[in-house]
Parts: C-alpha cells; structure tokens; sequence
C-alpha cells in the first residue's frame, strides 16, 4: 500500500518535472535564423515604388522629376537605413554563415563578422547592416576556424542595437555560445 | 634469471654500440626535423597573429592585401606607394572612423628600421590579443629629434635612453647615405613584446620630414638641410605616409569603411582586414607547411625503416647470442619481448636525444630567424601535439621491430640450444 502510494507520488513528481523542464527549455529554444530573417517583414522597398506608381505614375515621368528624385531618394534612405528585425534582441539563435575573422590567434578567432555570402567584396557594395553579424565567443580561446571563409553555424544571444550612439552602432551582435563547422546535407 | 638475461641485453647492446649510435643518431635527426617542422608551422602562425589586434582596417596604397600587411606591419618587402597626407586625413574624419595612425617607412638605423608616426601609435597599437605597448624606460617622444626604440634594438646596440643615434636612408643592413647632419636621440625604450616593434625605431612624422630637408631631387642637397636653429623655416607637415591602421567604432562597419578606402576616387587606395589578409597568409602558405610536414614524416620513416634494417642483419650473427640466453633459462617470449625492447629502448633514446636537439637548434637560431624575418619564435615546453606526434613516431618504431622480433622468435624455436649456421 504505501509501496504504491510511494510509486504514484513520484511518478507524478517526475511528471512535473518533466513538464517544467520541457516548458523552460521551450522558454529558451534556440531559434534557427536564415539570413532573410534578419530583415524585419515590414520592410519592403517595392511597396514604395508600387506607392509612388499609383500617385504619380513616375513611369511615364522624366528622370529628374522632382518626384522620381524624391523615390530615389527615399529608396537610398531605406537602403541605408537597414533596419533590423528587433523581434530576435536577447533570443538565443542559430544562424550559418561565413566567417570574416577580425581577431586570431592563429588557429582560432575570438572575434569574427558572420556575413551571408562568400567574399563580399568588390563587384557590389557590402552587405547592409542587417546582414552582417558581429560575433565574438563566450570562450576565450575562442572558435577553430578551418580557412579562409569558412562555412559556421553560431549559436548565442542576439543582441539587435537599433539606433547608433556614441557607444554602439547599430547592428546584430551574437555572443557565441557555440561555433561549430557547418556541413551541408 | 630475468636479471641475467637483462644484463645480458645489456651487454648485448653495448657490444653493437657503434651500429646503435648511428641508429639512434640518424632518427633523432629525423624526429628533430618532425618536430621543428611542427613547431615552426604552429609557432609562425601564432607570432603573426599576436603580431596585430585591435585594428579594424590597415590602410595603404592599392597593391596585394598580403603585401599591405607585409610591410606595414611586419616590416617585410617594401611599400609600393605612399597615401597622401590628404586622403589619410579624410579617412580619419569619418564618422565611422575612431581613431587612425600614420606610419612611414622607408629609413633604418644600423639594419632596424624606422618607423614615422605620432604619439597615438603607442595609444592604440595592440598586439597579442589586447596587449598595450608598455615602456620599460623614458617615454613617448615629444621633439622632433626623439626616438623610441625596442627592446631588441636596445639590447643589441646596447642603447640608453640619451643615446644619439643617426639615420640612415633606405632599409639596408648597410647604407652609404645617412643623415648624419641631424641626429635623433633615445627617449624612450619599450619593453619586449615578441612582435617587429621590438626591432623597430619610433620617431615623429616630422623627424622623418626634417632629415629629409633639401632632399627633393632623391640625394641630399649639399648645404641645405634641417637647422634645428631656425625652425621657423621648415614645414615639417607630412606629405605622405606608407599605410595607416584604423579603428572604428563599431566592427560592423568594417565592410563599408573598407568600401569607401578601397573606392576612393582621389588615389589608389587599399584597406584590408588584418584578420583576413592573416588567413590568406595561412592559406597561401599551407600548402607548403603540408608539403614539409608530409617530408619529415617521411624522413621519420626512414629513419626507422634503417633501424630495422640494422637489427634484422645483426639478426643472423646474434643467433649464437639467442642460444646463450636460452641456455640460461629464456623463453622465446623472452627473446621476442628483448627485440621489441631493444626497439623501444633506441625509438625513447632517439626521441629523447632529437628533443635536446631541437631545444639546440632553435636556441642558436631563434635570434637569427627573429632578425631576419621578424618571426618571434619562443622556446617553450613540447605542446601536447607535439608529444602525440613524438609518440607516434616512437610507436611506429615499435612496431616495426616486431618484424624482426617476430623472426628472432621463430629462430629460437627452430635453433633451441644448439646451433647450425
């Protein structure tokens, strides 16, 4: 009898605890990004032009209509602005990338800019701010890179600084947790 | 009974001493090689990396971002052109931009080189992840005519702060045209660092300029140089530096900055990542650290393979030897183990004696690879690869004694006590 009372009473206990654990680690689930989650949804440079096209019909307009100028403008605003899906501050996520390293040792880096394609240099302006992400590594050591270029998947908290000030420009940072090769399927 | 048969091994070995020296001789050579291979390849790579940091962006005239890093930062190769005064001051004004400093390269002291820059060099240069550039004596230069030196310059030459020193032009060892009509003077001397810097001489933008008064034609024009009296008639404003390193405010800036240097339309220019041009070094030169690192492995088997070959011709002369140790009372077990002991005895011996022996070799040539290359290579405890590595080899050498363990074992079953050769 108490036998079985001892029996229920602990399995309903590790039944609770196995829901809070579930529920917690729910509470912290690692997001897995893609690089287009980084653009928050509102944004939408065509929806801008479509604007432009119903008001003032700019396609039949001369190219230095003040309002096709106006378009530009704005568009080059938007471009610049980048802004950043703020929905993913303090969220651990898990996002691939390339590495750009900034801080080695030799063998590892400690400090390294995650970017959405390899050698983003010179045939197109660079990435916009809300696709770079600068990570460094909780461990000091820091992460083993195995080239130039190479392919990671990072896990950590996202921070997403907004607006640049004195201190901080904005842009996505990831303190790594975890840097690990990433291997295609 | 085991005591005798070990003193017998013992004796055994000692009477093949000459063939056991040079065994041991030639894979300690080898076993040297394995791991000064390895050490070199690992320790290179570590005395660049800890050569830079906290730099965002090196700064130059448009060339190779390898070459960039070179010779702005390590002192390697030449510049190939100069950033005018102008576009360095244009990139220190943007926004992004934290901080810049100038260096300007091209003079030498006594085969060091000279280094033009400003007092904010010794604010924001870092090396070895975060280290600042700490002075073991004097201070930053103030006048035009002060000069920082290293630490190695400041051993070498045995220099105190005070010392006066003079220029030479051009980055020789040597050079026929010095710039004896103003000499520098030691202010400060920094301490070591591990990097080029303690092989480099510090002085001001405008020092660089004054020694290179009446110099407009490319050679010194007799009787018109720097008069320290009547300062009023120079300007000593900079015209043009080598390279620039900058810093930013923020690293995710990094690529626009890089962008806007490398786009500007003024002049030619280059900015590099240092951590990028770093790993392109890596991967340029890993083929190569590959190539050597897959000879001296070879080198090792060889090595052993002669070691084997000795035991297995003195195999025939020993079986009188394999006879005595079995009329005292030895298993063939015995004899197999005796082999692969004896192999295991000069594989330790040989390792043992290529350690020392490297520990040798990169005491005698550390200054000389310093000096030449600007490589920094400490002397430390064998790193845990490279201990795998050496128990890889002396596993190897095991190994392949087995071979003729194995025929010695055989022997001694077939010979038993009597002999017939």
């Amino acid at each position: 009898m108490i036998k079985k009372a001892l029996y229920v009473v602990s399995t309903m206990l590790l039944a609770v605890l196995l829901v809070q654990g579930n529920g917690a680690r729910a509470g912290l689930a690692i997001m897995e990004l893609e690089w287009s989650d980084l653009i928050p949804q509102g944004y939408n440079p065509d929806e801008l032009v479509e604007q432009y096209r119903k008001k003032y019909n700019i396609d039949e307009l001369p190219e230095d209509d003040p309002h096709v100028i106006e378009l530009l403008q704005k568009l080059d605003e938007l471009e610049k602005a980048a802004p950043l899906n703020t929905s993913l501050d303090d969220k651990i996520v898990k996002l691939p990338g390339f590495v750009v390293p900034l801080e080695t040792n030799g063998e590892n880096a400690t400090e390294f800019l995650l970017v959405p394609y390899f050698g983003a240099c010179i045939h197109v302006p660079p990435p916009p701010v809300n696709q770079i992400v600068y990570v460094t590594t909780q461990d000091k050591k820091g992460a083993s890179i195995r080239g130039m270029f190479d392919t990671v998947w990072v896990t950590g908290t996202m921070k997403a600084v907004k607006l640049s000030t004195d201190v901080a420009e904005a842009g996505y940072t990831i303190l790594a947790s975890r840097v690990e090769p990433y291997n295609p399927e | 009974m085991e005591m005798y048969i070990f003193v017998l091994a013992v004796k055994s070995i000692l009477n093949r001493k000459f063939t056991i020296i040079l065994t041991i001789f030639s894979i300690a050579l080898s076993v040297m090689l394995l791991l000064g291979v390895e050490r070199l390849r690992n320790d290179a790579r570590e005395s660049f990396a800890n050569t830079i940091s906290g730099t965002d962006l090196i700064v130059g005239a448009r060339s190779g971002q390898v070459q960039l890093l070179l010779y702005s930062v390590f002192r390697i190769g030449n510049p190939t052109n100069n950033v005018s005064w102008k576009s360095y001051q244009n990139i220190s004004e943007q926004r992004q931009v934290a901080w810049t400093v100038p260096l300007s390269l091209g003079d030498s002291h006594r085969g060091f080189r000279v280094l033009g820059t400003n007092q904010d060099y010794f604010r924001h240069y870092r090396y070895a992840v975060d280290r600042q550039l700490e002075f073991a004596s004097g201070n930053v230069f103030e006048g035009i005519f002060d000069a920082v030196i290293g630490a190695d310059v400041a051993r070498e030459l045995g220099y105190r702060p005070g010392q006066e020193i003079i220029l030479a032009h051009g980055t020789g060892e040597v050079s026929f045209v010095k710039h004896t009509g103003n000499p520098f003077h030691v202010v400060g001397i920094l301490r070591k660092t591990g990097t080029p810097v303690d092989r480099t001489v510090h002085v001001s933008l405008q020092g660089i300029e004054a020694i290179h008064v009446g110099w407009e034609n490319g050679s010194p024009t007799p009787g018109r140089q720097y008069d320290p009296n009547n300062p009023q008639l120079y300007d000593l404003q900079p015209r043009a530096i080598t390279a620039a390193l900058v810093g930013l405010k923020s690293r995710i800036a990094t690529f626009r900055v890089q962008r806007y240097i490398n786009d500007y339309p003024e002049e030619p220019l280059l900015a590099v990542l240092p951590g990028v041009a770093l790993q392109e070094l890596w991967d340029t030169m890993a083929i190569a650290q590959q190539a050597l690192l897959a000879i001296s492995v070879l080198v090792v088997l060889v090595g052993i393979t002669g070691m084997t070959t000795a035991i297995l011709t003195s195999l025939n002369e020993r079986r009188r030897e394999m006879a005595v140790l079995r009329s005292v009372g030895a298993r063939p077990w015995h004899i197999f183990v005796l082999f692969v002991g004896e192999a295991g005895v000069v594989m330790g011996i040989a390792a043992l004696a290529g350690i020392v022996s490297l520990y040798a070799l990169q005491l005698v040539a550390r200054p000389l690879i310093q000096s030449r290359l600007g490589l920094y290579l400490p002397v430390h405890p064998p790193s845990l690869h490279e201990l795998i590595l050496l128990l890889a080899a002396m596993a190897a050498g095991m190994l392949v004694g087995l071979v003729p363990a194995y025929l010695a074992y055989r022997y001694s079953l077939a010979d038993g006590m009597t002999i017939r050769i």
